[in-house]
């Protein structure tokens, strides 16, 4: 049964603000069935500050800085580079407590065109001192991740996706302090993915294996600070790795992988799978776009395939 | 202190300012003195509440430099308040120093990080709001440029303050009519600037930004404001106000006074009190 992620997110902000009436809720005029719930029950904690997604982070700043822990919520696109010196100079350098919910990662917002589409936005929040990106996968990864970016008292961004998720982890009590996390072990190939594109992967993953490829798939579940000793562990014991993630080709998992590969002088064939850079002009539909750029579950179906090919054939 | 010690000392933070500048051979010496009267006011003059040795001491009024680029005034002040020891002025922008081209939070007593303009309006009244919400009596009180005006957050800041009343929030606009390189109202005209203010929701009231006496009576009435909304402080004043030919000039931004330029400022600048110190250097004067 598929889910809705901003159940996942107001019901632990919810908690949060209930237990905490420092934490104020902001938004800049984006509305979600869970935040006015939240609003129904603590009118004072949350507020719309209206359409000026600058002004909401210096303010969040301000906020923060006479006592208040922040989450700010609003289109990803718009809270993250609209306000992106407001990020920098206000928020990170600052090092105050705002949180940043951004609601519709990648192309949840698909048909709605390039000024909704969010695929550079942790391209440029990894350049943020002190900015902990999180691409959470379902709803028990989202609560967990929350509940963290909360506790650090840091800044830190939220990627979430507008689209339902299904279950990956199965109780509240995983732990996610790794950054990571193993899903499935396989001998033939390493997949490191997050968000939407995880169960995707496991997917296929699961129909590779009865061709007699198995797959390694890692959730990279915190993109920034990477914890590279654990991923380069893994890295290290694979054949071959391919990064997949519905983000422009700079600045995601990809560039981050290639970089750890190289830095360490490791030569495992690797491949990455993204959107592009560029801008997605027209009525770009989410699962079109994935078809042009082979992330959807047939061409990596076919990349997965061929890599392990490639393998055989050195 | 009275006007007269007042003036005196902006007299003299106005010297180590010129210093400062010519030994680094950097900085933005006129839009510091632009705003001399109104910090001199605030630290001097009992517009602020603060402690030096404690700089984060939980009652301090909040000030932000909004346009950061005046960070020279602010400097001297801090420094000779002994916020930090004055030493580091003769430092300014040496590498590794404390003292930047603008203002950062290593500094003991400055809140924000400034120079790109537009930000200190929207944390000023993130920290009113904050404040208020927390019954906390301190006030907040930002320096804002006329050219930083021209950005748009200002005004998305100032929308805020006004919709949840922010009584508790003083802006004090450096009027000196000045952009960067040009006046404000031959590259974006920001005119009528007062009602745009009042427009938005503000109370506005216009003063010689340079007049100890005006400026001591607004913020002494800021203590015992009845209003709601936030308050302007339209502090019409002189670029480079000291020194003649800087004095409201398109040329003096962050240019710097070499060689007969400097003895004429000096000369100017010490005109009421020639004993005053610190001297500046003659070697700055006229080279090493």
């Amino acid at each position: 049964m598929a889910h809705d992620f901003r159940d996942a997110v107001f019901e632990r902000v919810l908690e949060i603000v209930a237990r905490d009436p420092r934490v104020i809720v902001l938004t800049n005029d984006m509305g979600a069935m869970g935040l006015s719930q939240i609003q129904a029950l603590y009118p004072q904690q949350v507020l719309n500050v209206g359409i000026s997604e600058q002004n909401m982070m210096s303010v969040a700043a301000g906020l923060a800085l006479s006592g208040n822990r922040i989450f700010a919520y609003g289109i990803a696109s718009h809270i993250t580079s609209r306000c992106y010196e407001q990020l920098k100079l206000d928020v990170c350098a600052l090092n105050v407590p705002v949180v940043l919910l951004g609601m519709g990662s990648g192309l949840s917002y698909g048909v709605d065109g390039p000024t909704h589409h969010s695929t550079h936005d942790c391209a440029l929040l990894q350049t943020l001192d002190g900015m902990t990106i999180y691409i959470p996968a379902d709803g028990v990864a989202t609560r967990a991740v929350i509940e963290q970016a909360y506790t650090s008292r840091a800044p830190a961004y939220i990627r979430i996706d507008k689209d339902p998720y299904e279950p990956i982890y199965s109780t509240d009590d995983h732990d996610f302090s790794l950054g990571l996390c193993t899903i499935q072990r396989g001998a033939s190939l390493c997949v490191v993915t997050n968000g939407i594109m995880l169960p995707r992967v496991c997917e296929v993953a699961k129909e590779l294996s009865m061709e007699g490829i198995e797959l390694t798939v890692v959730d990279l579940y915190r993109l920034n600070p990477c914890n590279e000793s654990l991923l380069l562990e893994v890295c290290r014991s694979a054949q071959a790795i391919v990064t997949v993630e519905e983000h422009g080709r700079t600045g995601g998992i990809g560039s981050l992988v290639g970089r750890l590969l190289s830095e360490q002088g490791l030569g495992i064939p690797f491949k990455g799978v993204s959107l592009g850079d560029d801008v997605m002009f027209g009525a770009a539909s989410r699962s079109w776009a994935h078809r042009q750029c082979g992330l959807d579950k047939e061409n990596l179906k076919s990349i997965f395939r061929q890599m392990v090919l490639t393998l055989v054939s050195i | 202190m009275n006007i007269p010690d007042l003036q005196r000392k902006a007299g003299e933070l106005r010297l180590q300012i010129l210093n400062a500048a010519l030994k680094a051979g950097k900085g933005h010496v006129p839009p510091a003195f632009s705003w001399m009267e109104i910090g001199v006011a605030l630290f001097y003059g009992g517009g602020l509440r603060f402690r030096p040795s404690e700089p984060n001491w939980e009652g301090r009024d909040r000030f932000i430099l909004s346009k950061g680029h005046g960070c020279l005034t602010l400097y001297a002040i801090l420094a000779d308040l002994g916020f930090f020891p004055k030493v580091e002025l003769e430092h300014f922008c040496e590498p590794g120093s404390l003292l930047a081209g603008h203002p950062d939070t290593n500094i003991p007593g400055v809140e924000a990080i400034s120079g790109s303009l537009g930000h200190g309006l929207g944390v000023s009244a993130g920290l009113a709001l904050g404040a208020k919400r927390n019954s906390q009596e301190w006030k907040v009180v930002t320096v804002l440029g006329d050219g930083e005006c021209q950005e748009g957050s200002v005004w998305e800041a100032a929308m805020f303050a006004s919709h949840h009343h922010l009584n508790n929030l003083v802006a004090v606009l450096d009027r000196n009519q000045l952009g960067a390189t040009n006046f404000t109202e031959k590259n974006l005209a920001l005119e009528p600037l007062e009602t745009k203010w009042e427009a938005f929701g503000w109370e506005v009231v216009k003063i010689d930004g340079h007049s100890f006496k005006e400026l001591h009576r607004v913020f002494s009435d800021v203590g015992h404001r009845t209003s709601t909304k936030p308050l302007l402080i339209f502090a019409q004043t002189i670029k480079g106000k000291g020194v003649s030919f800087m004095e409201g000039s398109v040329d003096w931004h962050h240019r710097l006074p070499k060689g007969g330029e400097v003895e004429e400022a000096i000369r100017q600048l010490t005109k009421a009190d020639p004993q005053m110190n610190p001297p500046v250097s003659l070697e700055l004067v006229h080279g090493p």
